[in-house]
């Protein structure tokens, strides 16, 4: 009798456990599928949206955890957002922030399928090609709402529009160029180049004296990306600058367009000058970094290098990265980047906007820019006593239009038909045409499936 | 009598249920959800979906080349994974299962590669591969083996090759432990029996060992066509797929269709065809192995 007692126990013991997990999961699957349903549907009719919660409910004072998710710049951003979460604790004990920042290439599955999965967090980096799946969803809030939405800069207010409606919003914006080491320069006599000739030249001498000219090779397929885009803003926007909204409504094809044959051939004239780190589909990004950090190649073609550089005691110039022969040309590369959208499906939306409040207090904000090294989207911030370049930067970007990287707006595939074919390029093995003819294929296919 | 069978069921289901319940949620009912989605045009994310019938496994077979390529790179694997594999791993574990001094030892060394993370040999394994400051090609210029040193990782030629003897290394261990198990099957009168009939090792190998083991071989050569067919982290880690196509795996293929395009609906049913290659795969090598048997 004792023993059937025991049995029947521990057997309802199990069972209950099962069933309480399923029962949570499920529960919460529910509750962020309604509250989704919840949102949109106030969204539309204007009631309950996350101004009406920001401005006429407090901050709940129930324990609130935020999750927060991002890719990652390296340990020094991480720093930043685990200051500012502190700090925000400080003034909200009630509210946790939790920081998770993810390498960059694996940002992309783990989010998406967090939030599909109803684990989403709660302030999140949205990839701009994913934020019309993202709103249908319901998984991202409109935030015109938000009382810090509208000291933003205008361009950044208008950044990830959506049937009217801003879903999403850059906090960092820059121009871009190159970092390049000083000694190396002054040693052979090189000045910053103004035009493509120039620095084809630039190369030519730097090769000459076993110099790697560029810290560019093309293992990670991603990295090249930050020498093409330079030309892209050139060739192709500077003479289009609606050229994305005619690819995305299958008006124009990569093929079709000059300016990009004319951008992928940027690609390929330095790859074949020998610009770039020998053996380049061998090579990662992380020994590319490691190569411009020990001096054996003079130029970054990025600025993320920078705070690392300082540590090293490199003596760092900063310049813009021609592409073109017109030492006047008016086009830079650059613009917004670091896209952040509120979870609608998530119970947070006026912590969460609260939040990015307190992260764009002048302060704060400070931090967030100097751990990127970019630059605000919002007066009142000055970061020019981030580092002594930031000055130079700025001065290089006066007067220039910036234009963002195509790949922000590309359909789903696009891109990663663009970095695939980009590789066979480098080795040799296909034409600058052959990208475009992929890029188009992944095009088509994306248009069909929109459809 | 009756209540004596009545309480062995209940016993038994009773401690079966839970099991089954955590199977059916996180298992089974995924499946089912997936074989749903191999249906539709579906993005993961927006909840929305559209039917297509068979329109997804269509155009794998019909218009994408690339699966094509990844099937080419995963039929090499499983060649590769099936028979060189095997065949090492079986000759390690022969010479492992003799009466040696620290042979103990060399079986750690073998299994060490099975339990380190595959992240971390990844991450090892791509800097030792390193055209320019890995330490593989650095060993090879000092010898004056330079005209060797390759680009190990860059070479459309190479890379597969050279992510697969990654992935050999790894796993070797785990089939050498299998294939000792089932050596230690083996009777040691029919051994002792061969001797007295003057065998030689390769003659009691070949007439007295191998038949023996064959269920075991039937088993390995199951599991390493799943895991030739299933093959991801290695790539995933050191390539990722890349230069170009030319390590693309049909797992990478599916991940890169799900994740970096939103198209599940297309990966699921990528996924499907995979599924019902492996069951055709593993049940013709057990009514093979069953037939061989002793």
């Amino acid at each position: 009798m004792k023993r059937k007692i025991a049995l029947i126990t521990m057997m309802t013991f199990l069972l209950v456990s099962v069933l309480a997990g399923c029962g949570s999961t499920q529960s919460s699957t529910e509750q962020s599928a309604s509250a989704a349903a919840g949102t949109l549907e106030a969204a539309t009719t204007g009631a309950g949206t996350p101004e009406a919660a920001e401005s006429t409910a407090e901050v709940k004072k129930d324990p609130v955890q935020l999750k927060f998710a991002l890719w990652s710049n390296g340990a020094v951003d991480k720093e930043a957002w685990d200051k500012l979460a502190a700090d925000y604790n400080k003034l909200h004990p009630e509210i946790t922030v939790v920081n998770e920042t993810f390498d960059s290439k694996q940002y992309d599955s783990i989010y998406k399928a967090r939030l599909a999965g109803g684990d989403g967090p709660d302030i999140y980096g949205v990839r701009p090609a994913d934020l019309d799946a993202l709103v249908k969803g319901g998984y991202a809030a409109d935030l015109s709402g938000m009382s810090w939405f509208s000291e933003l800069y205008p361009g950044a207010q208008k950044n990830h529009i959506i049937d009217g409606k801003p879903y999403a919003f850059p906090f960092l914006q820059s121009g871009n160029g190159f970092l390049y080491n000083k000694d190396i320069f002054t040693k052979y006599n090189i000045s910053e180049p103004k035009t493509f000739d120039e620095l084809l030249t630039i190369c030519k001498t730097l090769k000459e004296n076993n110099i790697t000219p560029f810290a560019m090779a093309a293992k990670d397929n991603w990295w090249p990306q930050f020498i093409l885009y330079y030309a892209t803003a050139e060739h192709v926007f500077a003479k289009d600058p609606d050229f994305i909204q005619k690819i995305n409504s299958g008006t124009a094809t990569y093929s079709g367009t000059a300016g990009w044959l004319d951008a992928i051939n940027v690609y390929k004239s330095l790859l074949d000058a020998g610009a770039f780190i020998p053996n380049p589909l061998g090579v990662g990004f992380d020994e590319c970094k490691a190569m411009f950090l020990q001096g054996k190649a003079a130029m970054f073609p990025a600025t993320w290098a920078l705070a690392d550089a300082r540590k090293e005691n490199i003596n760092i110039g900063y310049s813009n990265l021609p592409t073109t022969n017109d030492a006047a040309s008016g086009s830079l590369w650059g613009g917004y980047s670091g896209s952040l959208a509120i979870n609608a499906s998530n119970k947070h939306t006026a912590e969460a906007g609260d939040y990015i409040k307190f992260m764009l207090e002048k302060d704060n904000y400070h931090a967030i820019c100097a751990a990127w090294q970019l630059f605000p989207v919002k007066d009142g911030v000055d970061v020019s006593d981030v580092d002594s370049i930031f000055g130079t930067q700025q001065q290089a970007w006066t007067g220039k239009t910036l234009y963002g990287s195509p790949s922000d707006n590309m359909l789903a595939g696009v891109q990663d038909a663009m970095l695939t074919e980009l590789q066979v390029l480098t080795a040799n093995k296909c034409k600058p045409e052959d990208v475009l003819k992929k890029m188009d294929e992944a095009n088509a296919k994306a248009l069909e499936q929109k459809e | 009598m009756q209540n004596s069978k009545l309480r062995g069921h209940f016993q038994f289901w009773g401690f079966i249920t839970p099991a089954l319940i955590i199977y059916f949620l996180f298992g089974f009912y995924p499946v089912l959800n997936s074989l749903f989605y191999s249906f539709t045009v579906y993005d993961g994310i927006s909840g929305h979906f559209q039917w297509v019938w068979f329109k997804n496994f269509i155009e794998m077979f019909t218009n994408d080349s690339q699966v094509l390529t990844a099937a080419k790179h995963n039929l090499i694997w499983a060649v590769y994974y099936i028979v060189i594999q095997n065949i090492l791993a079986l000759f390690f574990a022969v010479l492992l299962d003799r009466k040696i001094k620290g042979k103990n030892i060399y079986r750690a060394v073998f299994f060490l590669p099975v339990i380190i993370s595959s992240v971390a040999s990844s991450f090892v394994w791509s800097f030792i591969l390193s055209p320019n400051m890995g330490s593989l090609n650095f060993f090879l210029k000092s010898i004056g083996l330079g005209q060797f040193a390759f680009d190990w990782l860059g070479n459309f030629d190479l890379a597969l090759f050279s992510v697969m003897f990654v992935d050999l290394w790894k796993n070797i261990g785990f089939n050498i432990v299998i294939f000792l198990a089932g050596l230690q099957t083996i009777p040691e009168d029919l051994l002792q029996a061969a001797d007295i009939d003057g065998a030689s090792g390769v003659r009691k190998f070949i007439s007295v060992t191998f038949p023996i083991l064959l269920p075991t071989v039937g088993m390995v050569m199951t599991l390493s066509a799943n895991s030739a067919l299933r093959a991801f982290d290695t790539v995933y880690l050191m390539t990722s797929g890349g230069p170009g196509d030319s390590t693309v795996l049909i797992m990478t293929k599916l991940i890169n269709e799900a994740f970096s395009k939103n198209r599940f609906g297309y990966a699921s049913a990528m996924a499907w065809v995979i599924f019902i290659i492996l069951l055709l795969v593993a049940g013709a090598q057990s009514k093979f192995t069953k037939e061989k048997e002793v």
